[in-house]
């Protein structure tokens, strides 16, 4: 008996060894070390480090160029990925069924998703570049400095490649929350006389409900975790219209000469998305369904 | 109403692929013919673009190297991820939840919230801008979703079974190579093209841990802000091409499994 | 017979993952080794390979190791930053080092990383009697002094002011505008033509503060104005001068004489309008053309120009901005004597003018005056070498978080979102706030 749990226990241990040993030190330790790091003044360009505590946050705070990026960030989380959400949720209601038409558009829209967000960033910038731009060509040139180049539409111009971008991968995830919906229930509410709105309202949303709480999830850490593409259309550009938070650590950390700061920013993160997790789980803590999860 | 709806779906389905086709098209035009209108189809189509952007701007060297990376990557990391999954979802034992719980929660937070001390680790063990650095730091960070999945996949599988091979005298090994990772191997194929796809098109790790040795991605993405490459549209377009053309070979052939993969992170 | 063959497979899995770990052991043996035998006993300088390349220096060191019998060892990278960053981190840093525009060099001095060089220029130079400090060229040498105390040096520098194209301006039968009031015309007349009169690099407001900003501050108050501004005295980001040349830029921008969408594009996408003729005039350093050449037009020509400037300013009408990009001896480093006599090498009069003749710049160096140069390039020494006062933007170097917070401002400016007025109020907050951190060593500027 006791040779079996040897065996056991050996067993188990080779499984995890590998893979926690890598996650710790290369994953979790980082993490903890951005927190240690966010508390001293570190130009990173030479070995002097000074324990300054919080002043790395004051300063932070103390920028025009973190107000933007926190309420950039904000805005994606709170007001695009809403309407990337509705919009994925309406064209899922339009594009569902197995009609070869409805699969081959499905297959379409996907498609951005899987393509490198470098790829997806350069084809926006080369669509709103008012010289070789798509957009120019089709008769929507935009105001006198661009799509990108002007501070009141920038951000927005920004959002349509992001909602490009994410729009298939939702509507995808919808389509196979609504094939999820057993065919009694459409029939029960034929014959109820349920259609429409009230169906969606009544029956639909609440039986899609762990679907949404999984794109609820996915577009929370989609939207704080927006990188790529602003640093490769815009760079933050221009004034701070179109930074976002991960892009001004990147920044701070490259370009800046901060590594104190952009670990502050690190850290001041790390607490954003563990409140939005927090806050998702509240939401979503119990389904409407009796005895589903 | 019909009408409406079909309109409305391809309508959207322009909108989708319109840029990416025009990319396409453009790849194969002059830069001279580019800048003078967006649209035109360029007779004889300039191939040479490809030429370019694969020798003058390096992204040839990009191209293999992020192919190394990404299989390199995944023979660590689907065996490692394989392991740590099925420990964690068949075998009951003190902190086994506690290990599930912190890997996943690597999914929540952005890997560059890591990133000042990561390099400086790399750095100060010599493997910044190195093969074997990036490649672990793959694997690390690929952990969280390989795990996930891969032990929904695992508790899914039924107990008669590994009972059976059990009472038949198979070890704790024999029973995971021979028995339960074939019957897994939907969940393989899940994690491996979800991966597959996830790596090749890795931007933020390569970017800050990888200097004189760009992959494919970050090779891109230099070609529009770094000097030498100067302004030069039909190579930026054919590069642009070299990056999204893999994927989409990929999801052509294995449309089905591309699209199982992307949702079964989301739903088991 | 079941039960061996699981056995088999099991030790063949073990076997594969020991040949896994080992070479995984092996890998981070070989780099770690590899790493520690460099930093022992030669001399390691890490340079920015720029436009100008690395080849040079690595010429000049097999030179130097044949004279002298060192070991000095050339690395050269486009990012050579992102590798001196670390090396500096650990206390480990090259011996020399020119580590390009993006390393924040007088951070690196603030920290005290970076070795005092005072002694060593009055040594002899190389080959010759005088000393060092003296075969340079005083105002660029000044430029790496804090307190006067020399920390960076200059080695070869660029000239900062616009580009147009000779052949297109003759062919319109358009003249080189002196003056903004002559600007203002010429631009009415390019853009009747139906083509752009100025585009710029949006993306980057850098080339604005240089190119427009800094010059007619300078033109309209005088050197003193621009000193004040870079030594951020009270009120000088809203004085007279600074709103200015503020107007000027938003006249510009009212009068849509700048092409349309330069706010967003990069450097090579505004400098690709211009070299294909879809805007007249850019503002830019004397590296444009090495940094366009591989996209330029078959024989397409471009000459510098000096910002036009007012008639009524208190500036010098030939003021010139010259950019430098520091190199430095890290005080950590284990081989100075060797790494300073190697720069000494590098900035000797031999090196120096053929440094000159293979690149097509411009040296620190006294005595090296390039002959001979491109169109390109002698049409801005011709204008350096009348220049009664050269200036360079040392606020960029010192305060860069201050310059990229006054670059977002300008584009704002540009966009329209602000008046001039409300511009230099804008940054003199900035400014105001730059003062009140105490964390921030200040510097001063002084003019000639």
């Amino acid at each position: 008996m006791a040779g079996q749990d040897i065996r056991k226990t050996g067993f188990v241990l080779t499984c995890l060894v590998p893979g926690l040993t890598l996650y710790l030190w290369l994953v979790v330790v980082p993490f903890i070390k951005t927190l240690e790091l966010s508390g001293y003044r570190f130009s990173g360009v030479s070995t002097k480090r000074t324990w300054v505590g919080f002043e790395n946050f004051a300063d932070l705070g103390n920028r025009e160029e973190f107000w933007w990026a926190v309420r950039n960030s904000f805005t994606i989380l709170l007001v695009v990925a809403p309407i990337l959400l509705l919009m994925a949720m309406g064209l899922a209601h339009l594009a569902q069924g197995d009609s070869k038409g409805a699969k081959l558009m499905r297959t379409i829209y996907l498609f951005p998703n899987l393509i490198s967000l470098v790829a997806a960033a350069l084809i926006w910038r080369a669509a709103y570049n008012p010289s070789v731009g798509l957009l120019r060509g089709i008769g929507l040139a935009g105001p006198e400095n661009g799509w990108l180049g002007d501070v009141g539409t920038a951000f927005g111009a920004f959002a349509v490649a992001f909602v490009w971008v994410s729009l298939g991968f939702y509507t995808m995830l919808y389509c196979a929350g609504l094939a999820g919906i057993p065919g009694e229930v459409h029939e029960a509410c034929e014959l109820e006389g349920a259609k429409g709105w009230r169906k969606y309202w009544l029956v639909t949303r609440p039986l899609m409900w762990p679907v949404r709480r999984v794109a609820s999830v996915h577009v929370t850490i989609a939207s704080l975790g927006v990188f790529a593409l602003v640093n490769v259309m815009t760079e933050g550009a221009p004034s701070n219209r179109t930074e976002t938070m991960l892009h001004s650590l990147y920044r701070m950390m490259t370009t800046g000469g901060e590594f104190g700061k952009a670990a502050a920013m690190g850290v001041v993160m790390m607490v954003v998305t563990a409140l939005a997790s927090i806050a998702l789980w509240g939401v979503f803590r119990r389904n409407p369904v009796e005895g589903q999860r | 109403m019909k009408l409406l709806r079909s309109g409305l779906l391809v309508g959207f389905g322009v909108v989708v692929i319109l840029p990416v086709l025009w990319v396409f098209f453009s790849s194969v035009r002059g830069n001279q013919e580019i800048l003078n209108s967006p649209f035109a189809v360029t007779i004889p189509p300039a191939f040479d673009n490809f030429g370019k952007a694969w020798g003058a701007q390096n992204l040839g060297a990009a191209f293999i190297l992020s192919l190394i990376v990404t299989l390199l990557t995944l023979v660590f990391l689907i065996p490692i991820g394989g392991m740590m999954a099925y420990a964690l979802s068949r075998y009951q034992f003190r902190g086994s939840g506690l290990i599930l719980g912190l890997v996943t929660l690597g999914m929540l937070f952005p890997n560059l919230l890591a990133a000042v001390p990561l390099f400086l680790m790399m750095a100060d063990m010599g493997l910044d801008d190195s093969l074997l650095g990036l490649v672990m730091a793959y694997v690390a960070y690929s952990l969280s979703f390989t795990v996930f999945v891969l032990h929904g996949f695992f508790a899914a599988l039924p107990n008669e079974l590994a009972e059976a091979a059990t009472i038949d005298g198979a070890g704790h090994w024999s029973l995971f190579l021979r028995v339960m990772v074939p019957l897994a191997s939907p969940g393989i194929w899940v994690v491996v093209i979800f991966n597959v796809i996830g790596l090749w098109n890795e931007y933020n790790l390569a970017k800050i841990l990888m200097l004189q040795q760009k992959t494919l991605p970050v090779g891109l993405a230099d070609l529009i802000s770094q000097q030498q490459y100067a302004g030069d549209w039909g190579a930026i377009f054919a590069g642009a091409v070299l990056v999204i053309f893999p994927v989409m070979t990929l999801y052509l052939f294995l449309k089905d499994k591309v699209q199982q993969a992307m949702l079964a992170g989301a739903i088991k | 017979m079941g039960k061996l063959k699981f056995m088999r497979n099991r030790s063949r899995f073990w076997v594969g993952m020991g040949v896994l770990a080992l070479s995984v052991v092996g890998l981070v043996a070989c780099n770690g080794g590899g790493g520690a035998a460099e930093t022992k006993k030669e001399t390691e300088v890490m340079v920015f390979e720029g436009g100008y390349g690395k080849d040079f220096y690595e010429a000049a060191a097999t030179e130097f190791n044949e004279k002298t019998g060192a070991t000095v060892v050339v690395i050269g990278d486009p990012r050579i930053d992102q590798q001196v960053i670390p090396r500096m981190q650990k206390g480990s840093p090259p011996d020399l080092t020119y580590p390009g525009w993006r390393f924040d060099s007088w951070k690196a001095v603030q920290d005290g990383a970076v070795e005092e060089l005072s002694a060593a220029l009055k040594e002899p130079a190389y080959g010759s009697e005088t000393p060092w400090g003296e075969t340079f060229n005083p105002s660029l040498l000044k430029l790496g002094q804090s307190e006067g105390k020399q920390y960076l040096m200059p080695y070869f520098f660029s000239l900062f002011g616009w580009y147009y194209d000779p052949d297109l301006f003759e062919e319109k039968g358009w003249t080189v505008p002196k003056t903004y009031a002559e600007l203002l015309v010429l631009c009415q007349q390019i853009k009747a033509s139906g083509m752009a009169p100025i585009t710029y690099q949006g993306q980057y407001p850098d080339y604005m503060i240089a190119g427009m900003l800094q010059p007619w501050i300078l033109s309209s108050g005088g050197m003193e104005a621009l000193a004040a501004c870079q030594n951020l005295e009270p009120g000088a980001w809203q004085s007279e001068p600074v709103i200015r040349a503020a107007k000027m830029v938003r006249e510009l921008r009212d009068m849509g004489y700048f092409q349309s969408g330069a706010t967003a594009m990069s450097h090579t996408e505004a400098q690709a309008e211009f070299i294909n003729r879809r805007a007249a005039m850019i503002p830019c350093g004397t590296w444009l053309y090495s940094e366009m050449e591989s996209s330029m037009p078959e024989g397409r020509r471009m000459k510098f120009m000096l910002p036009p400037v007012l008639t009524d300013g208190k500036g010098d009408p030939t003021a010139l901005m010259v950019k430098v990009e520091p190199w430095f001896v890290p005080s950590a480093a284990k081989n100075k004597k060797t790494a300073i006599d190697y720069f000494k090498f590098l900035t000797s009069q031999e090196k120096a003018t053929q440094f000159v003749k293979e690149k097509g710049t411009f040296m620190a160096v006294k005595g090296s005056t390039p002959t001979d140069l491109p169109e390109h390039l002698a049409s801005a020494g011709e204008l350096y070498d009348a220049s009664s006062q050269l200036w360079a933007a040392q606020w960029r170097e010192w305060y860069p978080d201050f310059y990229k917070i006054v670059g977002d401002i300008v584009t704002e400016l540009l966009n329209g979102e602000l008046t001039p007025e409300e511009f230099g109020a804008k940054v003199e907050a900035e400014a105001e706030k730059l003062r009140a951190n105490k964390n921030v060593a200040k510097y001063k500027y002084s003019a000639d």
